[in-house]
């Protein structure tokens, strides 16, 4: 009994997403050709950088666009590690020796690169914990637009604009699957962590955060460094999905799609991380049936390109002005939440009901400050709460 | 030494292009504490004008092309930046992103994704001898337009009622309202004075490339960020040096560094950015209203 009840407490949210996130893949993947299927695996890997993103913006509140860039770096280095040491010498002539000898099996490459990654953002945190937030988030933006200038010119290496070729392709559904449950239930148990509810706190409040004598920039640069692992691994899997790389894939436009996902979902949660992903990545293959051309019986719409980015900006701007929260609000799902919205559903059923759910305070507002009142992030808000308002 | 003075020269004109970006950057960031990247796309639109139009005489396509980008900069905050306006710097950054992704992909819905080529003004192509230097007049032109920018700016902000309330909302915005400064006139003023130096930025970019591109803005929005940053966010003196030494390091690193390594010459340039905000977190002026409290 004591470990259902931890299980209902704290350990329900991350057992949910895995379990939707499996639902949805095998569903997808048992419905459609090869063609979906290797949709479904991206929208996979999408997921993890997703999360990635989630890790620093969501827990910091420091807003990024550069987090693509650690994905680029993960990528290049799982393709440098894993590609065979014979069709490196063939295929990137140019590649200095010590760097075409070294030849490392699937699942250590793909460690290595998230490390190659997590590594340059550990050196880049030191400059940007002295920043402003604001700066800061400028700042992560030259360093997408160098890495992307590095990834498309440092022919040694990278093979400049023509990109990487011949990588092995290892990153299949079950793979893909597995890594993103490891994913969700390591970011969740360091968000629950002491460590991540210190970095929640400078989010919240980083003048009171600092008061209780969390070193703001400190925690800010842990978050960046564990965000730059994950986004390296979702790199390093993007790259053996491929096959070949090119920096265009690292750069603003797919930026723009990753952070839409978040947000749509909700910046400030996992579960947003998750669900935002799911439903852009419909929405996004929606569009694209669309703008390829599509007939309704008798009617014939022709294909326009740029209808799929089009749509997508406007989703994201509509979600931004009716709900800048995203649809989760911040909030985590959980067995509880579940339970409660299952109860909400069921007497707004029954006619008599319907007054009292309508007057009820504990409406949408309400249920959102509820969900979110785990007993750890409670203790957070009551800590910083008496803070906030003076500062207000 | 004559290709000392020529690189001075062509330092001024980038950081002068430059300058014209950044301030449009700036004078937003000042008054709405927002990063609009959409000012890269009010700049396309203006390149699109420019080029679509180019068999109409140069003055009317020039009154063409104030009207129609003011015009989008005025809209553009009522219809997207208004409504997210109370919701956090956070949202307002996403939702000038998302509409700077929106308007780059209309264009490529409304007029395809070839680019297209014209001709703005053929004299901006010409250059004439200043002593021992050669001058192309469209840098003379860049030059001499952000000179007469700035002056018109701060007489605009110095001197006139309205510029007044503007500096007294980007010292601090709460304040001002209480004191009756019309939070909508001011932010509109802005967007109108933002729309017309992305006009003129696009002149120059356009008479440069005589391309246009749906993302055209782009590249020079992403120097004009880094030199407000590198300036110090909001104040409009500091995009405007930031934008200079910008330039200026532009010219330098492509004039020094070794021909394999010029490629990667904004790798560096950025990389010296990073060095900056080590030593100088706020960048190079720091306003009050941006200073942290953490």
């Amino acid at each position: 009994m004591r470990v259902l009840g931890f299980v209902r407490r704290s350990a329900s949210t991350p057992i949910i997403l895995a379990l939707l996130v499996a639902l949805v893949t095998i569903v997808a993947n048992s419905a459609g050709d090869a063609s979906l299927r290797r949709i479904v695996v991206g929208a996979v890997v999408n997921m993890i950088a997703v999360i990635g993103i989630y890790l620093f913006i969501g827990l910091t509140g420091v807003f990024s666009f550069g987090q693509l860039a650690f994905m680029a770096i993960g990528a290049y280095a799982t393709a440098i590690f894993t590609v065979p040491v014979a069709t490196k010498r063939a295929l990137f002539s140019a590649m200095p020796e010590w760097l075409a000898d070294i030849n490392l099996p699937f699942i250590p490459g793909i460690l290595a690169g998230a490390l190659v990654a997590a590594v340059v953002a550990f050196l880049l945190s030191f400059p940007m914990a002295r920043m402003q937030p604001l700066s800061a988030g400028l700042a992560t933006l030259a360093i997408l637009v160098a890495v992307y200038t590095v990834a498309g010119n440092w022919t040694a290496v990278t093979n400049g604009s023509k990109g990487m070729s011949a990588i092995p392709t290892n990153t299949t559904m079950p793979v893909a699957l597995i890594a993103v449950i490891l994913v969700i239930i390591a970011v969740w148990i360091f968000q629950q962590s002491g460590l991540g509810l210190r970095i929640r706190a400078t989010r919240e409040d980083a003048v009171a955060a600092r008061a209780i004598g969390i070193k703001v920039g400190r925690e800010r640069g842990i978050a960046f460094v564990a965000s730059a692992f994950v986004m390296g691994l979702a790199g390093g899997l993007y790259a053996q999905l491929q096959g070949t790389l090119s920096p265009d894939a690292f750069f603003l436009n797919q930026t723009f799609l990753l952070i839409a996902m978040l947000v749509v979902g909700g910046l400030n949660s996992l579960t947003g991380a998750v669900i935002g992903t799911i439903l852009i990545t419909a929405f996004r293959r929606v569009l694209q049936v669309i703008e390829a051309g599509v007939d309704i019986g008798p009617l014939e719409i022709p294909g326009r390109p740029g209808l799929t980015e089009v749509g997508i900006g406007i989703a994201l701007l509509v979600v931004l002005a009716l709900r800048s929260s995203g649809l989760t609000r911040g909030t985590e799902v959980s067995w509880d939440s579940l339970v409660r919205f299952g109860k909400r559903l069921t007497r707004r059923g029954t006619p008599s009901a319907a007054p009292t759910a309508a007057a009820d305070p504990e409406s949408v507002a309400g249920l959102a400050a509820a969900e979110r009142t785990t007993p750890e992030t409670a203790t957070a808000e009551a800590v910083i709460e008496p803070e906030r308002t003076p500062g207000a | 030494m004559n290709g000392f003075l020529q690189g001075v020269v062509d330092a001024l004109a980038l950081g002068s292009l430059y300058a014209i970006f950044a301030l449009g950057i700036a004078l937003i960031f000042s008054v709405l504490k927002m990063i609009n990247f959409a000012h890269s796309e009010l700049v396309t639109i203006g390149a699109f004008v420019l080029i679509l139009l180019a068999d109409v005489p140069l003055i009317i396509r020039i009154l063409i092309l104030v009207v129609v980008v003011v015009g989008a900069a005025v809209l553009m905050e009522r219809v997207a930046f208004r409504p997210v306006r109370g919701a956090g710097q956070t949202t307002m950054l996403i939702t000038s992103f998302a509409v700077s992704y929106l308007l780059q992909n209309a264009a490529i819905l409304i007029f395809g994704p070839d680019l297209r080529s014209g001709s703005v003004w053929s004299v901006l192509n010409e250059s004439f001898m200043l002593g021992p230097v050669r001058i192309l007049n469209l840098n003379a032109l860049t030059i001499v337009l952000t000179l007469v920018l700035l002056v018109a700016l701060t007489l605009f902000l110095r001197k006139t009622s309205i510029g007044l309330q503007m500096r007294a909302a980007a010292e601090d915005f709460t304040t001002a309202r209480l004191v009756g400064v019309k939070a909508n006139r001011i932010i509109a003023v802005a967007f109108g004075i933002s729309g017309l130096l992305a006009a003129i930025a696009s002149f120059l970019l356009t008479a440069q490339t005589g391309v246009v591109t749906n993302t055209i803005g782009v590249q020079v929005v992403l120097m004009a960020f880094v030199a407000t940053i590198l300036g110090g966010m909001g104040s409009l003196s500091g995009a405007v040096i930031g934008a200079f030494v910008l330039g200026a390091v532009s010219v330098i690193l492509q004039q020094l560094l070794p021909l394999e390594l010029r490629p990667f010459r904004d790798a560096f340039l950025f990389a010296a950015v990073f060095v900056v905000l080590v030593v100088r977190p706020g960048g190079l002026i720091v306003t009050r209203a941006s200073r942290a409290r953490v």
